[in-house]
């Protein structure tokens, strides 16, 4: 289809370790379509996180070659994924990864400041309103509570407009409430921007509310699940 | 350049995790750039006072008359010419008396520059002349007139002169540098000088032909007395004349001044080097903080160019703005340097040259890229991938390269300072040697501490237990207080106790006066006045002034001379059958009867040859071992020597050593009785008049009753005092000590941040730590307790080992420097013990301030 947006081609990952080659990814291929969700699932050492990082290009596959957009990223050096990386993509992570010494609202325009894209400030304003943080952009990350931390992190993904929001397990560290509140926050944002989500997690919840359920276990893609309502849904929209 | 990189570098600077890295710098272009101020304006004041050195463009000086045709010479090209004449001499005023340094200068003294002179003691109303006093008048120090009871207008006889004070001198164009006669300076007309009949055949007087003309005149003069020279030395005859320049004086002093420059320098560089140890230390952590704000940038789409570049305008602003504030500080630093250093250094100060703002900021540089880019260079090659595995590996330099790259740095200032390879290698080599040392040393107390701490109440051990497990920093801490405090301790102790222990250990009969200049006619009436004023003296000894030419045939090179610290051009020689006091032979034989004896029998033996063989049997000398060495003469090696312009040879029979603490007239060359006896000696000896040398303060001392007759009497003889000597050199030594505890407080400042440093490296690992302890349970005084007796503990040990260093130091410097017997110091131990304690207990607790106060839970959640 056209509107591929992520494409992966029997992707594996060997990693050469003290005394033997350990492989941590088998032959993985699968599509993803533009403005749609996608939840990775699977125990834990299972593969997940290298996975993610291959797909965001932050690390290159030992074979298989995965398209970002139009850019074959698997045939780029670092310097050529990084700016694909810069137009592309974004990142909400477990540990929020939030700068101690920046306040919320720095944190949030230091990826727009770093493009040099003008009025940074005011659009990252704008993005902590909407993650309902507006009282609180000069507080710093210590000040803030999880929850708190993970929905800069999340305004922060989305400031940029990415084409493509990777998350590792974002809701891993906060507990059920503000879990859902903060994979709300996910889905509405995709929903307004038309973001397309790659989340990895471990909550079955969370992974219901995707389109698309991919299952890694030792390594290799067990199982791929279409989610009916989700698409459903999704098919509504795009004929109204 | 980007916008955003000033923003980074704000906000890391808002943060705090650069405050640490930014003082070390700051610490380190301040020290560095206060001793070089201060060593660029000392240096280019006298530098442009040696230019009216001469007060003149040309001198001829010599220790006779100058002769008729250096001033038909003179004439002859056009050249102006003023006359001087300087020596020594009792002025009095009433019953009170001074040893002056007279000057007796022609009314056109002087030809460049000027004479400023004033009304009033307090040097108001400063009038600046080009000519000298008229007859009948005197102009004279201020000080001159404290010391003999005078105003303005009273009357000094000088000689057999009455001369009315006119006016006082502020300042004279050639009144010399630096340490100044010991006398007042009285200055006359030179039309006076025969009437006052000081001078008398013998007298020691520096006469001087001033010249002033055009450069074309000036340099054919310079030729032609060149010429003459040559000429001269052809001859193989003795010159009476030395011609001055401006550039002579500057070339000699320029010499000393750098050295003096480098080695105020190198005391600063223990100043660097600590600031790069902590600078290296705040660097490594604030590399920390940066892991992750530099993986996110690459996850997010910045090349490893963009994020270096980044990083270079981050630390260049750093430098830049440290650098600057060092400077500033530096600057104002410099003035209590220069406040120390005024009362011996009479100069006016230019503005400084930009040579000390071009080390500064080279220091600040180099500080940077040595000390603070190692540690953050592995910034820009850390994997985007690390912002999903946090556990990925950095690829830091490693430990080894970091060190050798700030060693290298390092090594670079210090020659750069220096001007040489070889003293940097050495100093820093000695430093590392001490560092070493003091790690060891340490690093046993540590074990034994340790030991301590096994049968302690619960935070003595904890603390102990810290100390220990954290050995490699309690080290670096240690090491870093210990031998700043070291040093500091040293000079202090230098300045505090040497001297007075040296004057405490003179034995009661240690001479008080000496006489120079004793005409041989006049030694048996000097003699009977000292008797009569029942006086005691060293031996008498025949002086004559010479100069060693050659070394078995071969000309001795003035390089060659400069090896030996003791010997300069010219050379106080004697003759004396006797061993002088206080000396001993180390190799070779001293003459003795056996020598006459021997003359007795070879005449007996062969007549014909009396004459020869009494002059071979005569031709020897004995040298002090230390010259001799020096100079590398050997027994049985003959020695050329000129005196008078006539030359001689004798051979080295013996190698002597010489107690100089004695303070009898001691001498490196002695040469076998009669072997003198036509050179027309003066005579010298030292006068045990039983005033005591201890005089406290630098007050001049009373002047000993028989001081006044001597110089009435025998106006042509000197008598200087010990006293004034010795309060001379106190002073001296305790200005150049305090310059220099100035600038080790500063290094000590470096070695606080250290500390700072250091503590800051465990810092998240305390907090931590003592988190758990409090969920735990520990009460909060338990940990503040642990924490104080780690400080105390490493106060205490370092204060003893800074002690104990300093104590080994002063044991050396009082047996081998100043032949002194040992002595403790208890007031240097409990100095450097407290200050140890006090210092880095107030420091250490006043950084760590945060485990205690920030909440338990809080420190948790900030690690997280
Ligand atoms: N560079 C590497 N070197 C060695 N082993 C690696 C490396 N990267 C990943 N692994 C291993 O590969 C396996 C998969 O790791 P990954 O982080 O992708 O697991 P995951 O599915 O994200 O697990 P979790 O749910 O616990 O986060 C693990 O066993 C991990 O230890
Ligand atoms: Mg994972």
């Amino acid at each position: 289809m056209s509107d591929t947006i992520l494409s992966v081609r029997s992707v594996s990952k060997t990693v050469r370790t003290a005394n033997h080659d350990l492989t941590i990814l088998h032959d993985v291929s699968f599509d993803i379509r533009q403005s749609q969700s996608l939840a990775i699932v699977g125990p834990s050492g299972a593969g997940k996180s290298t996975l993610l990082g291959l797909l965001a290009g932050l690390d290159e596959p030992s074979a298989g070659d995965i398209w970002l957009g139009e850019h074959q990223i698997t045939a780029m050096g670092e310097e050529g994924r990084a700016k694909v990386r810069a137009q592309l993509v974004g990142f909400v992570f477990q540990t929020f990864q939030l700068l101690g010494s920046l306040t919320a609202l720095e944190n949030v325009a230091l990826p727009m400041e770093l493009a040099g894209q003008k009025g940074a400030q005011d659009r990252a304003r704008e993005y902590l309103d909407k993650v309902g943080l507006g009282q609180r952009v000069t507080h710093y990350p210590k000040q803030l509570s999880g929850g708190e931390q993970q929905r800069v992190a999340v305004a922060r993904a989305f400031a940029c407009s990415p084409k493509l929001l990777f998350a590792d397990e974002p809701t891993g560290n906060l507990d059920q409430a503000t879990g859902a509140k903060v994979s709300d926050l996910l889905f509405e944002l995709n929903e307004q921007s038309n973001t397309t989500l790659i989340l990895v997690t471990h909550e079955a919840r969370l992974a219901d509310r995707c389109q698309t359920t991919i299952t890694i276990d030792g390594g290799r893609l067990i199982s791929q699940v279409e989610n009916r309502e989700q698409v459903a849904v999704t098919n509504a929209r795009a004929i109204a | 350049m980007n916008w955003i990189d000033f923003k980074l570098l704000y906000r890391d600077w808002r943060g705090g995790q650069l405050s640490l890295v930014i003082s070390a710098l700051v610490l380190a272009v301040t020290v560095v750039t206060a001793v070089s101020l201060f060593a660029d304006r000392v240096e280019r004041g006298i530098r442009q006072q040696i230019s009216q050195f001469l007060a003149a463009d040309l001198a001829v000086r010599g220790g006779i008359e100058i002769d008729q045709e250096y001033r038909l010479k003179a004439e002859s090209e056009g050249i102006t010419t003023a006359d001087t004449a300087s020596f020594r001499s009792m002025v009095f005023a009433g019953d009170k008396n001074h040893l002056a340094a007279v000057k007796a200068v022609s009314f056109s003294y002087p030809l460049r520059g000027k004479i400023e002179l004033s009304d009033n003691v307090r040097g108001r109303n400063v009038e600046s002349l080009s000519n000298g006093p008229a007859q009948g008048e005197a102009w004279v120090e201020p000080r001159l007139l404290n010391l003999l009871n005078l105003e303005i207008g009273d009357t000094i006889e000088v000689g057999y002169l009455s001369l009315a004070i006119t006016r006082l001198i502020v300042n004279e164009p050639d009144r010399g540098t630096g340490f100044g006669a010991a006398g007042a300076r009285v200055m006359i007309s030179l039309s006076d000088l025969p009437e006052s009949k000081l001078i008398r055949p013998g007298s020691r007087v520096t006469y001087r032909l001033l010249m002033q003309g055009d450069e074309r005149s000036i340099e054919n003069y310079k030729a032609w007395f060149d010429n003459k020279e040559a000429k001269r030395k052809a001859g193989n005859a003795e010159p009476h004349y030395r011609l001055l320049t401006p550039q002579d004086s500057e070339e000699q002093l320029g010499e000393t001044f750098a050295r003096g420059r480098s080695f105020l320098l190198l005391s600063g560089t223990i100043g660097v080097l600590l600031a790069g140890l902590a600078m290296a230390l705040a660097s490594h952590r604030y590399a920390g903080r940066l892991t992750d704000q530099v993986a996110l940038m690459k996850a997010w789409g910045q090349s490893s160019a963009v994020v270096r570049r980044s990083q270079f305008v981050r630390l260049l602003m750093i430098a830049l703005v440290s650098s600057l504030l060092g400077m500033f500080i530096g600057w104002l630093a410099h003035y209590f340097l220069l406040e120390i250093a005024r009362g011996f250094l009479n100069v006016e100060l230019p503005s400084p040259s930009w040579r000390p703002w071009f080390v500064a900021s080279v220091t600040g540089m180099v500080c940077v890229l040595g000390f603070a880019l190692p540690a953050l260079w592995h910034l820009p090659t850390i994997a985007p991938l690390k912002v999903l595995r946090r556990d990925l590996p950095t690829s830091l330099v490693s430990q080894s390269k970091r060190l050798w790259v700030g060693v290298l740095a390092l090594f670079a200032l210090t020659a750069w300072y220096s001007g040489s390879v070889v003293t940097a290698a050495l100093f820093l080599g000695a430093l590392f040697a001490l560092f070493g040392v003091c790690a060891l040393v340490a690093l046993q107390f540590l074990r034994l501490v340790k030991g301590l701490g096994a049968w302690q109440g619960s935070f003595v051990r904890l603390g102990l237990a810290n100390l220990w497990r954290r050995r490699s920093q309690t080290l670096v801490q240690l090491v870093a207080f210990a031998t700043t405090l070291m040093l500091l301790l040293i000079v202090t102790g230098m300045r505090t106790n040497l001297i007075s222990e040296w004057e405490a250990q003179l034995p009661d009969d240690t001479p008080s006066h000496f006489l120079f200049n004793v005409a041989d006619k006049e030694v048996d009436a000097v003699r009977s006045l000292l008797d009569e004023n029942q006086l005691k003296t060293t031996e008498w000894y025949p002086m004559v002034r010479g100069r060693l030419v050659e070394i078995n045939g071969e000309t001795i090179t003035r390089e060659r001379l400069a090896r030996s610290g003791g010997l300069s051009r010219e050379v106080n020689f004697t003759q004396t059958f006797y061993l002088p006091d206080g000396n001993k032979i180390t190799d070779g034989q001293w003459w003795n009867k056996d020598t006459e004896n021997l003359a007795d029998i070879e005449t007996q033996l062969n007549p014909k040859g009396v004459q020869e063989t009494l002059n071979s049997l005569m031709q020897q000398f004995s040298m002090e071992s230390d010259v001799a060495t020096e100079l590398g003469v050997n027994l049985g090696d003959v020695i050329t020597f000129s005196v008078g312009g006539l030359t001689f040879n004798a051979r080295l029979t013996s190698i002597r050593t010489v107690n100089w603490q004695n303070m009898n007239p001691n001498f490196y060359i002695i040469f076998h009785p009669g072997l003198l006896d036509k050179y027309a000696p003066n005579w010298v000896t030292a006068v045990k008049a039983g005033t005591p040398i201890r005089a406290e303060g630098d007050a001049l001392s009373q002047q000993a009753p028989f001081v006044a007759e001597m110089v009435q009497r025998f106006p042509t003889a000197i008598v200087l005092e010990l006293t004034d000597v010795v309060s001379r050199i106190r002073e001296v030594i305790s200005r150049v000590t305090q310059g220099l505890e100035l600038i080790l407080l500063l290094v000590l400042a470096c070695g606080a941040m250290v500390l700072f440093a250091s503590i800051s490296v465990s810092f998240d690992e305390r907090l931590r730590e003592n988190a758990i302890l409090r969920t735990l349970g520990s009460s909060k005084n338990v940990i503040l307790g642990a924490l104080a007796v780690e400080y105390v503990t490493l106060g205490l040990v370092s204060g003893v080992i800074a002690s104990a260093g300093a104590e080994i130091v002063l044991y050396f410097v009082q047996t081998k420097v100043f032949d002194l017997s040992a002595q403790w110091h208890p007031s240097l131990w409990l100095l450097g013990i407290f200050s140890g304690v006090v210092l880095i207990t107030v420091l250490g607790l006043m950084r760590s301030r945060e485990i205690i106060t920030v909440p338990p839970l809080e420190s948790l959640r900030r690690l997280a």
